[in-house]
């Protein structure tokens, strides 16, 4: 019965995660496109994240907290937030002198 | 903080004591990872005991990653045997940071190389961020069957860790081990860093046994090489 009341809790969830901000970030060429989002203070948003290339990526940063990959050709959903105002790095960790990236948050 | 105070108290009383030391595991995989693992466990005591476990695993897609064990043991006195066979499989249930609380499932087979004696194990993982802190916990139920077992029945067991994300290099964190007979508490040190090219985690903790059933001191080591 725990077991039904947390998966109806994690419904309900997705539901709510649904309706979050969307930001679009693509890998092209081993760099990030956008290589800079801006996003609002305090807000949990969704980053839905496309490997253009062949080879896959891993987005990551201490930062943010996520290590993700994305395989190529493909696209994943990476969730950052509620962050408080500032600078967020992330880089590629298979591609780091190219694929660099930030998060200014306002 | 108190929701750590209260992850703590929660999984004390959960569990009625401590599984043994091993290591904590979070609710995540990672497609397409190929993952080379060494980790062991020396405890210390009027016997001393020493577990090493070698396992290669695979991240078979963004939902189940699945790991092979091979387990050797060495106690006082006695040489160094391979105990034990393992195959571990890990789901990611939740996207991190999806929801309040990032949620997965560890489930583990083992054999014994001697004798019919087999354990299977299995239970919730559980992580939560908040700001630079993050708890994890791990509910575990153990069952033994097999024509040779000497015991019978479940065994809960858990470990819980509360991290202080200080840098990619060097996190510092709080761990507690307990099964139903003992319990174990230290301080570990956790990183990454890279080999080559190839990025490699570690860890390290020494923990002190808070029963008379517990060793006195336990130490525990793993590194983790990870290809792609």
């Amino acid at each position: 019965m725990k077991y039904l009341i947390f998966m109806i809790f994690i419904s309900f969830s997705g539901l709510v995660a649904a309706e979050l901000p969307i930001y679009e970030l693509s890998i092209k060429d081993h760099r990030f496109q956008p290589d800079t989002i801006e996003i609002p203070a305090g807000t949990k948003v969704k980053l839905l994240v496309k490997n253009l290339d062949a080879t896959p990526e891993e987005f990551e940063s201490h930062e943010l907290n996520r290590e993700k990959i994305i395989p190529g050709n493909s696209e994943v959903k990476i969730f950052i937030g509620p962050l408080d105002p500032g600078e967020y790095g992330f880089f590629g960790e298979f591609n780091e002198a190219t694929a660099q990236g930030k998060i200014i948050v306002k | 903080m108190k929701f750590f105070i209260w992850g703590f108290c929660v999984l004390f009383i959960s569990t009625n004591a401590v599984a043994g030391v091993d290591k904590v595991y979070y609710p995540y995989v990672h497609e397409g990872e190929l993952e080379i693992e060494s980790r062991a466990v020396h405890k210390f005591d009027d016997e001393d005991k020493h577990k090493i476990r070698l396992g290669v695993g695979y991240g078979v897609n963004s939902f189940w990653f699945v790991e092979g064990y091979v387990i050797g043991e060495q106690e006082t006195g006695e040489s160094f045997d391979i105990s034990d066979v393992e195959i571990e499989s890990k789901f990611q249930f939740t996207e991190q940071g999806q929801y309040w609380l990032d949620v997965g499932l560890l489930i583990e087979l083992e054999k014994s190389m001697d004798g019919d004696v087999w354990e299977i194990k299995g239970g919730p993982l559980f992580q939560k961020q908040i700001k630079d802190w993050v708890i994890t916990t791990n509910f575990l139920v153990e069952k033994k069957f097999g024509s040779d077992i000497s015991t019978r029945g479940v065994e809960l067991l858990g470990a819980a860790q509360l991290k202080y994300r200080l840098s990619p290099g060097l996190e510092p964190a709080l761990e507690y081990y307990g099964d139903e007979e003992t319990h174990s508490i230290g301080l570990a040190m956790l990183g990454k860093t890279r080999w080559g090219s190839t990025p490699v985690k570690w860890e390290l903790g020494g923990y002190a046994g808070l029963n008379d059933d517990t060793p006195d001191f336990t130490l525990r080591w793993l590194m983790e090489w990870e290809f792609y």
